[in-house]
């Protein structure tokens, strides 16, 4: 039989069970006590609570870039909320982009599209190197939000995937200053592995570096399965 | 979604190679919003599927729903429909890209619950991206499966909505790395 457990204590049933015609039992749990074996039965899900940033990095003005190295394999997806401070002496707008894994080659598809002005656009890439996730970002008055979320990062069965949406102002003045919002989505066309590093920034785009004040956090959902 | 948001995970169904439903059941009434993600594919030799959604299994026509789906090389498709189901999105088959092509979503679900303080039908909405038939990735982006379970459709009120089955219209089955994970926001 196994021990850990203490005679002659007052104790309270959990869940479902027989009915007791004593207020003492043979058997209690006591405080901090690790448990050496398991019911044979079914035991109901742990209702977890998951939705864990995993680290943010905030942008002085003078990189254009940040990777995040080391991401926990535990969690079921991924989110990445990256948001621009405002920046008066942009002359460029700037996109948000994502490698994963380092990898730099020519192995990243992506679609977006976004109102503005009163209409739709739609573009992308194939064979880029990075994903464009949010677009135009830089408003010299108003700080934008970009989320991204990328499903089941953590296997190495499933394609590495993101969708994404955002809001932004561009740097044009007058009536070109129109608000958009809008979405994306992408997969990786390399090879197949688990995402273990993501790096953001602007990549390219603009020639900015991120402005001071300017956020990325990574976030965990879920329990890997 | 607030940040520091704690999101409860509530379960995930996964496929089998061999089912062509997959439900997620015995969802929580304490709340009245939820996260949805997925990434999918479906056992077949040449087609896609679409990959549909029903609340507590009602396969009568009292769904309404949208999309806005960018797709590469041609102008976006958008649509209303009044159907027996919400679609999500097209789910490509195994045998593309050598069996690499998938498509994925985030979606939330409002109203599930029968709260009084929000009574409104039970509602989605998901942004999707992926692969149909062809051989490029990411042929599509946008949203898709936009819509209500729909009261003055005969959906029925004062009933909480405790079950989402999710089918592949084309018949199908799931492969093992179809994935589909439900969240649950502590509060509404």
């Amino acid at each position: 039989m196994p021990t850990g457990y203490e005679s002659g204590k007052t104790w309270s049933p959990i869940g479902a069970q027989p009915a007791v015609s004593t207020s003492a039992a043979s058997r209690v749990w006591t405080m901090n006590e690790v448990a050496s074996y398991v019911s044979a039965g079914t035991w109901p899900p742990v209702l977890e609570f998951v939705f864990d940033p995993i680290a943010t990095h905030t942008f002085d003005g003078s990189t254009a870039s940040y990777t995040f190295t080391s991401i926990p394999q535990t969690y079921a997806d991924l989110r990445l909320i990256t948001k621009t401070a405002v920046s008066g002496s942009h002359s460029n707008d700037y996109h948000v982009a994502v490698q994963i894994n380092g990898d730099t080659g020519s192995n990243y598809r992506y679609y977006y599209s976004y109102i503005y002005s009163y209409s739709t656009q739609s573009s992308g890439g194939s064979g880029a190197s990075r994903w464009l996730v949010g677009m135009n970002f830089g408003s010299t008055t108003l700080p934008y939000t970009c989320i991204m979320d990328m499903p089941d990062y953590s296997s190495s069965d499933n394609v590495p995937a993101f969708t994404s949406r955002y809001g932004q102002t561009s740097l044009d003045t007058g009536t070109n200053a129109y608000n958009r919002t809008g979405w994306a989505s992408g997969s990786f066309e390399g090879t197949i592995a688990a995402v273990t590093s993501l790096t953001v920034g602007t990549m390219g785009y603009g020639s900015s570096n991120y402005p001071n004040g300017t956020t990325a956090t990574l976030y965990g959902m879920g329990t890997a399965s | 979604m607030a940040v520091g948001d704690q999101l409860q995970f509530v379960g995930e169904v996964q496929g089998d190679g061999s089912a062509n439903s997959l439900t997620i059941s015995d969802i929580p009434t304490d709340s009245q919003s939820f996260i949805l993600t997925g990434i999918a594919a479906h056992v077949h030799s040449s087609y896609s599927s679409d990959l549909v959604v029903r609340f507590n299994n009602d396969s009568n026509t009292r769904y309404r729903w949208t999309q806005y789906l960018s797709s590469w090389g041609g102008n976006p498709a958008v649509g209303q429909y009044q159907t027996s189901y919400i679609t999500i999105v097209a789910v490509p088959p195994n045998t593309l890209n050598s069996g690499k092509a998938r498509s994925w979503f985030y979606a939330e679900f409002w109203n599930l619950s029968q709260k009084s303080t929000s009574p409104g039908s039970p509602s989605m909405m998901a942004e999707v991206g992926g692969k149909n038939n062809t051989t490029g990735d990411t042929p599509y982006s946008g949203m898709q499966g936009c819509g209500s379970y729909v009261y003055s459709d005969g959906a029925p009120t004062g009933t909480d909505v405790t079950s989402l089955t999710f089918t592949l219209t084309a018949g199908g089955a799931f492969t093992a790395e179809s994935k589909l994970r439900l969240y649950k926001r502590p509060t509404s």
